[in-house]
């Protein structure tokens, strides 16, 4: 069975909009369903099941697909820059091209910001270009940061979608901007032969084998994760990891020094474009469909969480700032040439666990300078 | 609403859904659909609302008229209607919720909320417990009796406030699946309901409370400078130090800084999880 169909095979149904009936990316996935599975939609097929979503309505969101065309602004700042007073932002943007994850980790945000019972992707690629490349034309010389993997897997779906390909196409115009697909996969052969600027970097979130074993559900294995990465960076792409979320174990210390252990042999720092690093956190709210679906045993949902400000449930300040303290230290025990920042974190910790705020230290800065605020597309036609 | 109503004589009625909740007039009829009273009658007549049971739209039409005559009741209110709605009448609580514009509810929870307890149920109506606050329930196994696991807790509510008694609610169901035994959990008969509550805190998050209760006692064991209060806090994720100090003449503000010289100098030797040693 090929990738593509075993991806498929994730899908109970497959709902098409109607306007987006003819777009290349309905003539890739369609094939691979049984006519008895494809509906043909005018609007939401499931706009009554809009809202808070149950556990069966969370579970069945990730088994039923919808394409259709995004109607709204596809590139937008990071959630973290709109908490600008509560945390140190480091500008990144976002284009989403799709919403829900086909992952099932116990910790997912998604599970208390999707409102929708359907995994979607946005078919429109075409005018998510346009208007990036309206965004693009008016600051060329900033040095933009897009990722399209906030609320979806930017890659688990693009042997499917091949949207990568679109995408490292796109930026080989814009060499200042740097495109970023964060994964959990390991799917990069669809893209990997393909000519790109060097802007392109291919980011994995990753754990300790034990955490993905109890909490990434579905993912990538960590070797095959890490296997991946290298055959992205033997084709030139810059690489980067996101250790995000750390979780508590009674063994966490040995459990990150084996992942650094294992990073750090196989990737120099030159071959990483960042490592970021972020502890447990969610919405208070997020608890309680976790519980439900992942029940006491969860790592995640025994943690020992505490309000914070900004109103996240967190690990205590101390943990935090030893946990952050602990990796940080092995990295720059091994090299102190690793870039490595902390994302949607307080001041505070910053200086806890770095001495310096991201800004004075030579190798973020440039990171977390302050970019032109983004004009609505809107005002861009205009 | 679209119904006429019609004055029929009691003697008509079909069944009542709820007893009085009005104090009985000699003449004011009591409302009623399709001859269902809505509340156990107290005078001769009813005042009748007729929706035709074989057009479509009936379960809406015969939720928007309840609702356009009982525009108070709360969730717990329908709640308690339900399941004599769902027989002949098939109204479902989509219809009814809709109704009132609420959150649709968890299937689970409804069939959850018929085996809780008369006390459970009228707690939750005593403190105005709304859907959200319910959500603990929904981690707790089919196969499990609700009302077996929440049975010890139910006296310990009735000593809470509204805010304390969900967390207590979340707190016990979670430590019940976290395998606590009950009388582990059970509040002790020297306890108040508040230091309860506190300890079914700290066996939720042992590790924190243990570092905690470490660190307070640290600082319950040394001597200050007179006049000085510290004392071990923890806010949500954060925790530290308060310290107390009252300045009575200008000359106290010389002594203080001697004072806190000497207080940093002790906490130079205090245990790492109440002052954390920098790198």
């Amino acid at each position: 069975m090929t990738l593509e169909a075993r991806i498929a095979q994730k899908f109970e149904k497959v709902f098409v909009d109607i306007a987006s009936l003819d777009s290349a990316v309905a003539r890739r996935v369609l094939p691979h369903f049984e006519p008895s599975q494809i509906t043909v939609t005018v609007g939401n097929p499931w706009a009554d099941k809009e809202g808070q979503l149950s556990k069966t309505d969370f579970e069945n969101s990730k088994k039923n697909l919808w394409l259709r065309p995004y109607p709204g602004q596809f590139f937008k700042r990071c959630p973290g820059a709109t908490q600008k007073k509560v945390l140190t932002c480091c500008n990144y943007h976002i284009l989403n091209l799709g919403s829900q994850c086909d992952f099932n980790c116990s910790y997912c945000y998604l599970q208390s910001y999707l409102k929708s019972p359907l995994q979607q992707i946005y078919t429109n690629l075409d005018q998510a270009l346009t208007e990036l490349a309206q965004m693009a034309d008016a600051s060329p010389e900033h040095p933009f940061r897009v990722g399209t993997g906030e609320i979806i897997d930017s890659l688990s779906l693009d042997p499917l979608t091949l949207y990568s390909l679109e995408l490292i196409q796109f930026f080989r115009r814009y060499p200042k901007w740097t495109l970023e697909f964060k994964t959990k996969s390991d799917h990069v052969d669809q893209f990997i032969n393909e000519k790109h600027a060097g802007n392109v970097v291919v980011s994995w979130s990753i754990n300790p084998e034990v955490i993905i074993n109890c909490e990434e559900h579905g993912t990538a294995r960590l070797a095959q994760r890490l296997a991946a990465a290298r055959r992205a960076r033997d084709r030139g792409f810059p690489v980067a990891f996101h250790i995000d979320p750390i979780i508590w174990t009674p063994e966490w210390r040995k459990n990150y020094l084996g992942l650094i252990d294992r990073i750090t042999t196989e990737f120099k720092p030159e071959d990483l474009h960042v490592i970021s690093l972020g502890t447990l956190r969610f919405q208070p709210e997020q608890r309680h469909l976790m519980r439900e679906r992942f029940g006491m045993k969860s790592l995640v949902v025994s943690a020992e969480m505490f309000p914070s400000e900004g109103g996240k449930m967190r690990y205590d300040a101390k943990l935090r700032q030893e946990m952050f303290q602990t990796v940080i230290g092995a990295f720059k025990a091994k090299d102190p040439k690793y870039r490595i920042f902390l994302c949607m974190e307080t001041p505070e910790t910053w200086l806890s666990a770095m001495d310096d705020l991201p800004m004075k230290r030579p190798e973020l800065k440039e990171l977390f300078r302050p970019l032109p605020k983004i004009p609505d597309a809107q005002s861009l036609q205009d | 609403m679209s119904t006429t109503p019609q004055i029929r004589p009691i003697a008509q009625r079909k069944n009542s859904l709820r007893p009085p909740t009005q104090l009985p007039t000699d003449l004011a009829p009591v409302a009623a659909i399709n001859g269902i009273c809505l509340s156990e009658p107290i005078s001769e007549w009813m005042l009748d609302f007729t929706i035709d049971p074989t057009s479509p739209d009936f379960a809406k039409r015969w939720a928007e008229t309840y609702r356009a005559l009982r525009p108070n009741d709360t969730w717990l209110d329908l709640i308690e209607i339900l399941p004599s709605l769902s027989g002949d009448l098939r109204i479902s609580a989509a219809e009814l919720w809709e109704a009132y514009q609420l959150r649709k509810p968890e299937p689970r929870l409804l069939m959850i909320l018929p085996q809780l307890s008369e006390n459970f149920r009228a707690w939750m109506k005593a403190k105005k417990i709304g859907a959200n606050d319910l959500a603990p329930l929904l981690s707790l196994p089919e196969s499990d009796d609700a009302s077996q696991i929440l049975a010890p807790l139910m006296p310990e509510l009735q000593h809470l406030s509204r805010q304390d008694g969900v967390r207590a609610l979340e707190l016990w169901i979670e430590l019940c699946l976290m395998d606590h035994p009950a009388e582990v959990m059970a509040r002790q008969a020297v306890e108040s309901a508040t230091a309860w509550l506190e300890r079914l805190k700290q066996l939720r998050c042992p590790r924190t409370a243990g570092q905690d209760q470490f660190s307070k006692s640290w600082l319950e064991q040394q001597s200050w400078p007179r006049g000085m209060k510290l004392k071990f806090q923890r806010q949500g994720d954060q925790s530290g130090i308060e310290l107390k100090v009252t300045l009575r003449r200008p000359q106290d503000l010389t002594q203080l800084s001697k004072d806190l010289d000497q207080i940093s100098q002790k906490l130079q030797q205090a245990p790492e999880s109440l002052w954390p040693k920098s790198k």
